[in-house]
């Protein structure tokens, strides 16, 4: 009998390996990840950290765009701000117990209203080792995270993406923006007052078909399925998308904004190429808010 | 090959990977630390120790990233083979080695990414979208390469390599050198 030598075991691993990345489907193979990640937590977050502070050193101060501005120059006064404040508070509370009172006369199994209570914060430890746009989470399955649930920037400043993977080590969150990741969207656009400010509670519907909204692996998202006739002249560059996938994702998170429109081009075979830009850069989040309950 | 010195090396440059990607990327294009520590090991430690290590270094990034699993084992135990093939008829400490072989590594890893991709039915425009990312991250890894590998080759010592520093084909054992 033959002996068994290193290369014939090394070739049988190695073979094992890449029927494994080829054939198998992910839902199996992810089962070995999310186990180990706290290990890293050592070297990748104070890595993070230290990089991230260098990085708004390099940058210096932010101006923070204010979306109420409209087309003014003009910054608001600290009074306009108070006042446009309450009437947000007011106009924000009013609409909570009327979403309450319809849900109970629906008789509704789905949670409404304030999502930021439905949500537990998680510390960003890292991203994906290879070239995929995933966080890994300082949060486990112990913490209760499970596939499938939805991940939101903080501050509810938007979708971030899903929990692609949770395990006893951590767990993984493939952003919007990743190649692999798809969602169902909607056009609004925010309404202009007549002081050329912008109203951002009182949403324009813009009638498009319905747009697949895809990543594109470079930190932005990319419409490609509908075709240019169906979005000339109605979709432009400032739009928002947000969120129409009431099959896909809980109903609390219909409307929730994904994006705004970037840039409309037209391609060789007729399509709209819309891309779409996130709140803010996914990839250098710090923390995000997962919607637990 | 030390091997404690090897997990070190493996836990730091996964942890830097993990932690700096999103900060040291250029346009999104982000380099690979780790294939780069594969070239290293695998021209210096013996052959069994340099596949191994390959081995592990892909098996441990697989554990960490949204590919699937056993991609970049697989890839990087490809390479393993390849360089413990041609370390002995190249200049080992020459950073053009450096390159063309992190050059060979990530276009095995891609060809495996884009055809694990293809057997799975991408969205429409994956493909496209992926080449352009690829060959950014390419560019940015061999910019890289002679700079990460060789500050890795100057602490060399530490990994107590079975193959030694010349890279001169060593006689063969029981006879004399002409």
């Amino acid at each position: 009998m033959p002996a068994i030598r290193f290369k014939h075991v090394f070739v049988a691993i190695v073979l094992i390996s890449g029927l494994c990345a080829l054939l198998l489907p992910a839902r199996v193979s992810d089962v070995a990840r999310g186990q180990l990640d706290a290990l890293l937590v050592p070297v990748s977050w104070p890595a993070r950290k230290l990089a991230e502070a260098a990085h708004r050193q390099l940058r210096g101060p932010q101006r923070v765009e204010d979306p109420f501005r409209g087309e003014s120059d003009k910054p608001r006064t600290s009074d306009e701000v108070l006042k446009d404040n309450q009437r947000l508070v007011i106009q924000v509370a009013s609409m909570a117990k009327q979403i309450e009172e319809l849900a109970k006369r629906a008789a509704s199994r789905e949670k409404l209203g304030d999502v930021q209570q439905l949500c537990d914060s998680f510390a960003v430890i890292g991203s994906d080792s290879g070239n995929r746009q995933s966080l890994i989470l300082r949060g486990s399955s112990r913490d209760g995270l499970k596939v499938g649930m939805p991940v939101l920037c903080p501050e509810g400043l938007g979708l971030a993406g899903r929990i692609s993977i949770a395990g006893i080590g951590g767990a993984h969150v493939q952003l919007l923006t990743d190649v692999q990741f798809t969602v169902v969207g909607k056009f609004e656009r925010p309404r202009h007052k007549a002081d050329g400010s912008v109203d951002l509670l009182s949403l324009l519907p813009i009638d498009t078909p319905a747009p697949l909204v895809q990543g594109d692996g470079r930190g932005r998202m990319v419409i490609k399925t509908l075709k240019y006739s169906d979005v000339e002249k109605l979709v432009v560059p400032g739009d928002w998308v947000v969120l129409e996938d009431p099959d896909g994702w809980p109903l609390i998170l219909q409307h929730k904004k994904i994006g705004e429109v970037e840039s409309v081009k037209r391609d060789n075979l007729g399509f709209a190429e819309i891309v779409v830009k996130p709140a803010m850069n996914l990839m250098q989040l710090a923390e995000v808010q997962v919607l637990v309950r | 090959m030390r091997w404690l010195s090897f997990y070190i090396l493996v836990y730091l440059t996964l942890g830097l990977q993990t932690g700096l990607r999103p900060y040291i990327a250029w346009r999104d294009a982000s380099p690979n630390l780790l294939l780069l520590v594969v070239v290293f090991v695998c021209i210096n430690a013996s052959q069994e120790s340099a596949l191994i290590g390959a081995f592990i270094l892909g098996a441990l990034q697989d554990l960490f990233t949204q590919t699937p699993l056993g991609l970049h084992a697989f890839a990087y135990s490809l390479l393993g083979l390849l360089v413990v093939r041609v370390r002995l008829v190249v200049h080992r400490q020459h950073p053009l080695t450096h390159v063309s072989l992190a050059l060979v590594g990530m276009l095995i890893l891609g060809a495996l990414d884009a055809l694990q991709t293809l057997l799975h039915h991408p969205p429409p425009g994956t493909m496209g979208r992926g080449a352009s990312m690829f060959f950014a991250s390419l560019l940015y890894t061999l910019l890289l390469a002679p700079v990460v590998i060789g500050v890795l080759q100057r602490g060399r010592r530490l990994f107590a390599f079975e193959l030694g520093g010349s890279s001169r084909i060593p006689a063969p054992r029981g006879r004399r050198r002409e």
